[in-house]
C-alpha cells in the first residue's frame, strides 16, 4: 500500500490482497447501510446505533427511533460515494491498482473504513486484548483472517489520515 | 482504543430547541477506534486544533471517556449525532 498526496487529491496504490480486502468492505457496507436499523442484527445495531443516553436525553421510543433513523439516513449518503469507488476499483486490471480520491472524499472514507472495522469485530467478539495479539499466530483460520482485515484496513486509515493532513 | 472542518456536513434538523440547561458530550474509550481516527474526527467535527483533539483522544484513552463539549442541548444533540455517525463511543448528560 502507498499512498500520497498530488495537489487536492490523494493517491492510492493497493496490491491484490489490499483491494479485495477493501472491495469486501465497500460492498458489505453498500448493504448494511440501506438496513433500517429496526431490521438489523444486533452486532450491527450495536456498533451503529447504540442506545446509551436514550434516556438522558429525554428521548420516548418513538423519538428514539426517529434519532435511529436519522443516523441511517445519515450513512446511507455514503452510499453514493461507494458505488462511485466500487466502480473505479473495478476498472484496475494490474496487479497493483491505482486509484485516486478527492480531499473532500477521504473523510468519508475514513469513516466507511471504520464502520466496518466496528462492525467486524462486533461480529467476532473481537475486544481489547484480540487487538493487542499476533495476529499471525491466531489457531483459528477465521478469527485470523477477520483480524487481518482489522489491520489491514487500520493501516489504510493511517495512511489515508496522514496524507490528507500533510501540507 | 487502537494505536478530521468545523462540521459540513448534515443538515439533519436537531431534535430540541432548548437552550438550558447546558449539557455533556462524552466520548468513551473502545479498543477498535484508532487514535489518530479519533483526533482527526475532533478536528472534524469540533473543530478542535490539533493539540486540544490529541489531548481529548488521551483523555479517552488513558481515562477512559472525555467530556469534549458542554452545549445547549441542541448543539450536544448535534455533535453526538455527528461522532455518533463516525463510529465513536458517545452519550450526552445533562450537567447539574
Amino acid at each position: 500500500m502507498q499512498i500520497s498526496r498530488r495537489r487536492n487529491q490523494i493517491e492510492c496504490h493497493l496490491d491484490v490482497p489490499e483491494k479485495f480486502i477493501f472491495i469486501k468492505a465497500l460492498r458489505q457496507l453498500e448493504a448494511d447501510y440501506r438496513i433500517h436499523p429496526e431490521d438489523a442484527e444486533e452486532h450491527l445495531r450495536s456498533a451503529w446505533y447504540s442506545s446509551k443516553s436514550q434516556d438522558e436525553a429525554g428521548y420516548s421510543d418513538d423519538e428514539f427511533r426517529e434519532w435511529q433513523s436519522q443516523l441511517q439516513e445519515i450513512r446511507s449518503e455514503r452510499l453514493e460515494n461507494i458505488s462511485h469507488w466500487l466502480d473505479r476499483l473495478a476498472q484496475g486490471t494490474s496487479d497493483l491498482t491505482r486509484w485516486e480520491i478527492a480531499d473532500s472524499e477521504v473523510d468519508d472514507l475514513i469513516s466507511i473504513l471504520n464502520d466496518y472495522r466496528l462492525l467486524l469485530a462486533l461480529e467476532n467478539d473481537i475486544g481489547e486484548h484480540e487487538m493487542e495479539e499476533n495476529c499471525f499466530l491466531m489457531q483459528d483460520p477465521d478469527r485470523r483472517m477477520v483480524m487481518i482485515e482489522i489491520h489491514v484496513l487500520a493501516a489504510f486509515m493511517e495512511c489515508l489520515i496522514r496524507a490528507v493532513e500533510a501540507e | 482504543m487502537s494505536a478530521a472542518v468545523p462540521a459540513t456536513i448534515e443538515k439533519k434538523k436537531p431534535k430540541s430547541s432548548q437552550h438550558y440547561p447546558s449539557w455533556g458530550v462524552i466520548v468513551w474509550n473502545d479498543p477498535i477506534n484508532l487514535m489518530s481516527y479519533v483526533v482527526r474526527v475532533f478536528k472534524v467535527v469540533l473543530g478542535f486544533d490539533p493539540a486540544k483533539a490529541k489531548k481529548h483522544m488521551l483523555e479517552v484513552h488513558e481515562k477512559g471517556k472525555s467530556c469534549v463539549a458542554k452545549e445547549t442541548k441542541e448543539k450536544a444533540e448535534f455533535y453526538w449525532q455527528q461522532l455518533q455517525v463516525r463510529g465513536l463511543k458517545v452519550t450526552i448528560e445533562k450537567l447539574n
